[in-house]
């Protein structure tokens, strides 16, 4: 038996409410707003409140989609990261950074996201980076 | 009492109205506007004047204050 | 001040007697929530310390029901305030949880914070830290009984239309454990608008909390508009208590509007 309670920042908006993980033989079962946390202080949106769902949704992609004549179809990480790179090389190559735009999401954690727009201003040379929540 | 067709439905009833008058003058909401009786589907005149006589009396106590601050807030 | 609880937890997990002890543990610089298994890694288990009545108050029921769920032959230890005894002694009732299957080590409250509770019994039946406190009978439902019914109206319409349907007042509460909520279905509490139709989705939830509510508070603390949801509940209780002499966690057995393998017995 395994039970923890893990302190963490939503994911969802720029708030950054804190909260504590509930989590019980490796799956994350609740959410527990952290009364002591200088934002929240106990207090959350619906949003915040409901954040461990989506976790281990079986919603969630487990593969990565390119799409091939029309249709997304599952491919190795190999493959899909091969892919990415080259066409991102040759539209950076003929039309410049500018021509590539990045969208994340607020359902990864909040270092996933600082790398991902850290990938797209320094590494491809673009600002045109935006987030599910527009935040 | 103990005639209800959900055998103590109205038992549970009796004491759900008891506490929701309550509750409702707390929250400031006349407890007259909300009524019960117990009338027999075979009593129709009965029934038929309880409406009646409870249609009355809401006139009288005029419209819910309810509906007027639904307005208001929708409309703000 | 947590030499006491800590001792007693040293021994419950030293002789096997308890799997884990859900308490309070100081840990990222915070006060929060922990199952602690290990009887020699007890140095970051608190109490609580009172910087603000309500910084260490935590719904360790709730944790509890989450875990004995998964692991009914256990027998776990939780750390109980009153109201954490009487939320207890009803999900007993409700068959949320068994009785022999925890071990309870009380905490009395200090004044702050049964004053800050309006607590009737700021102390479990027994308890190993802290000083019996006189209950306090509040003031708070008496301020708005005395206010006339236009002034009552006014007080709850302006309440409610700060709610933003965030439900913290239902996660957050121990003794909200159905699998199906009726505030979430759309026939009885119309979706679309914030703040949701006044007053359904409070007096919804106020009716029921007729018979399970034990009074601990965590509601009001989780309300991001302040909304006094204690107020209502407590008012709630006493009616109860007025015309059917009945109380959560002081009343044995049942609530009065239970009708679950109920009779004709009025």
């Amino acid at each position: 038996m395994d039970y923890k309670t893990v302190l963490t920042t939503c994911t969802y908006c720029g708030c950054g409410c804190g909260f504590y993980l509930e989590v019980l033989d490796g799956q994350v079962i609740d959410t527990i707003p952290c009364k002591t946390n200088p934002v929240s202080q106990g207090k959350l949106c619906i949003k915040g409140w409901n954040v461990h769902e989506f976790i281990q949704s079986p919603k969630r992609l487990t593969r990565p989609l390119v799409r091939k004549d029309g249709e997304l179809v599952a491919v190795s990480w190999d493959e899909a990261l091969d892919y990415t790179v080259e066409k991102m090389k040759g539209i950076k190559e003929s039309h410049g950074g500018d021509a590539l735009a990045f969208l994340s999401s607020a359902r990864v954690t909040n270092e996933e996201n600082y790398l991902f727009q850290k990938f797209a201003r320094a590494a491809v040379g673009t600002n045109n980076v935006d987030h599910c929540a527009r935040l | 009492m103990g005639d209800c067709h959900y055998l103590y439905g109205n038992y549970a009833t009796k004491k759900r109205i008891i506490f929701l008058r309550e509750l409702l003058g707390f929250m400031g909401i006349e407890s007259d506007r909300l009524r019960s009786r117990w009338i027999s589907s075979a009593e129709g005149p009965e029934f038929a004047h309880e409406v009646i006589d409870f249609i009355d009396s809401l006139k009288a106590m005029g419209p819910s204050p309810l509906n007027q601050a639904e307005r208001a807030l929708r409309a703000a | 001040m947590s030499e006491n609880v800590r001792s007693k937890v040293k021994e419950l997990l030293g002789s096997g007697e308890i799997k884990g002890f859900l308490g309070l543990s100081n840990k990222y610089g915070h006060v929060g929530p922990h199952l602690f298994c290990d009887e020699n890694d007890l140095d970051h288990l608190v109490v609580g310390d009172w910087k603000q009545p309500g910084d260490t108050r935590y719904t360790l029921n709730k944790q509890l029901i989450h875990i004995a769920s998964k692991y009914p032959e256990e027998v776990f230890g939780v750390l109980v305030r009153g109201c954490d005894e009487r939320g207890l002694k009803s999900l007993f009732t409700w068959n949320q949880l068994k009785e022999d299957k925890l071990v309870t080590v009380g905490v009395a409250c200090p004044p702050m914070l049964a004053n800050y509770c309006e607590c009737r019994t700021p102390f479990p039946d027994e308890f190993v830290e802290g000083e019996k406190t006189e209950g306090v009978e509040g003031l708070s439902v008496a301020i708005v009984d005395n206010l006339d019914l236009a002034g009552r109206f006014d007080y709850w319409t302006d309440v409610f239309s700060r709610c933003i349907k965030c439900y913290g007042c239902r996660d957050v509460c121990p003794m909200c454990f159905c699998k199906e909520c009726a505030l979430e279905d759309n026939d009885l509490v119309g979706t679309g608008n914030i703040p949701p139709e006044i007053p359904v989705f409070h007096v919804t939830r106020a009716i029921h909390m007729v018979g399970r509510c034990i009074d601990c508070g965590l509601c009001n603390e989780a309300c991001p508009a302040d909304i006094p949801l204690r107020t209502m509940y407590k008012k709630v209780a006493d009616i109860i208590d007025d015309q059917f002499q009945y109380r959560p966690g002081y009343t044995k057995g049942k609530s009065p509007l239970n009708m679950l393998g109920v009779g004709t017995e009025v």
